[in-house]
């Protein structure tokens, strides 16, 4: 299989891939599947672009592949990154929990079939007994500042 | 693969080819439902690992052999192990599924299928896209994509038979056009300073960023043993 047939299944698997990305996109609340399913759209296009590297004798497709993998990379470091702060801040992932930066006249979107946040285990600092030595935890304290 | 008379009829009759990419193509689609459908996040960053795999494959059978090994090494390897990581520090039991209603999953199936009909018709309905095809790109393709990164257009040589057009025919296709005109022919060395810096900048970025923070309130040692623990 090589020319035309080829294009036309590339543009198929990456046309398929494209839009399960956005299914996973539209449906998923989780921030981190959110970027999951970037990356399978990311590669739907990368597909493309590379069958259509083939199809054209040009090498732009495949330069273009490199970007959007080194562009890829980047976007998950920095939005891990924020995920992670935003998670060790209040302990939610769901997008609907950051609403902050809608309009002002737009009503709060309300979850139904979410933990509330009362549910979430209660880490609740605690007094040292007196007269000993208290155990410290780094990580523990570092990541209470939602409390 | 050498020819040998002990093999069997329909194993030299078959297209490895299409038989490849048919199967890679069936995986990376598969476990891509499988990311869409799953409601445990973890197994949803395994199935993603598996179908990047199987598209690093597709690029082995389209030719594309160094982005092939760069999907493999950096994507699958590097940016998904961060990402598992991601999913690991954060799944916690309330957290691994968090369900959506089934009003909004008819929703983004319905604006999914109809994406998918508005795609697949305008990719088959270009013209350019009917003809055979009209150039091929070498499969050693590391070296080509090195000098092009350098500011090379090995695609755009002038020697080659691009710039043999006939009189009064227009190039056809942009690497002919860009072959016929010397000034265009800059490579992608501009792009690649770029997206270096970029890259550069976004990692020392996120290293600040997720830097160990120290308290706000910087305590004596007398006093640290005391409160340790409690929150500012």
């Amino acid at each position: 299989m090589a020319g035309l047939p080829l294009l036309q299944n590339s543009l198929l698997v990456g046309a398929l891939l494209f839009v399960l990305g956005l299914v996973g996109m539209l449906t998923r609340r989780n921030l981190i599947v959110l970027f999951l399913s970037a990356e399978l759209m990311l590669q739907g296009i990368s597909i493309s672009l590379v069958a259509w590297s083939r199809f054209h004798g040009d090498w732009g497709g495949q330069v273009f592949v490199i970007f959007v993998l080194t562009v890829a990379a980047c976007e998950a470091a920095v939005a891990l990154v924020f995920v992670l702060q935003a998670f060790a801040r209040t302990g939610r992932l769901d997008a609907a929990a950051w609403q902050s930066l809608r309009e002002s006249n737009l009503p709060r979107v309300v979850d139904h079939e979410l933990p509330a946040i009362d549910d979430l285990p209660a880490d609740w600092p605690k007094l040292s007994p007196a007269g000993v030595q208290p155990v410290t935890d780094e990580n523990s304290a570092l990541q209470r500042d939602h409390v | 693969m050498m020819e040998s008379p002990t093999l069997p009829v329909f194993v030299a009759a078959i297209n490895w080819h299409s038989l490849l990419f048919y199967l890679f193509a069936s995986a990376a689609c598969g476990f891509a439902v499988a990311v869409v459908l799953t409601e445990n996040v973890v197994r949803m960053a395994f199935y993603l690992v598996l179908s990047l795999g199987a598209t690093a494959g597709l690029f082995f059978l389209a030719g594309a052999d160094f982005v092939g090994a760069m999907q493999l090494m950096i994507y699958v390897g590097g940016t998904l192990v961060l990402l598992v990581f991601g999913v690991m520090l954060t799944a916690q039991a309330p957290l691994v599924s968090i369900r959506t209603s089934p009003a909004d999953k008819v929703l983004g199936g319905l604006v999914a299928a109809s994406l998918l009909a508005v795609l697949l018709q305008s990719a088959f309905s270009v013209e350019a896209w009917r003809r055979p095809a009209v150039g091929d790109v070498g499969t050693p393709s590391a070296t080509p994509l090195g000098m092009a990164l350098l500011g090379v257009r090995v695609d755009a040589d002038p020697t080659t038979e691009t710039t043999a057009l006939p009189a009064g025919q227009r190039p056809v296709s942009a690497t002919q056009a860009a072959a016929l005109n010397p000034s265009t022919r800059s490579g992608y060395l501009l792009p690649f300073e770029i997206v270096s810096v970029h890259l550069l900048v976004v990692l020392v970025g996120a290293a600040y960023l997720a830097r160990a923070k120290r308290r706000r309130t910087p305590r004596s040692t007398e006093t640290a043993g005391l409160d340790a623990g409690g929150g500012p």
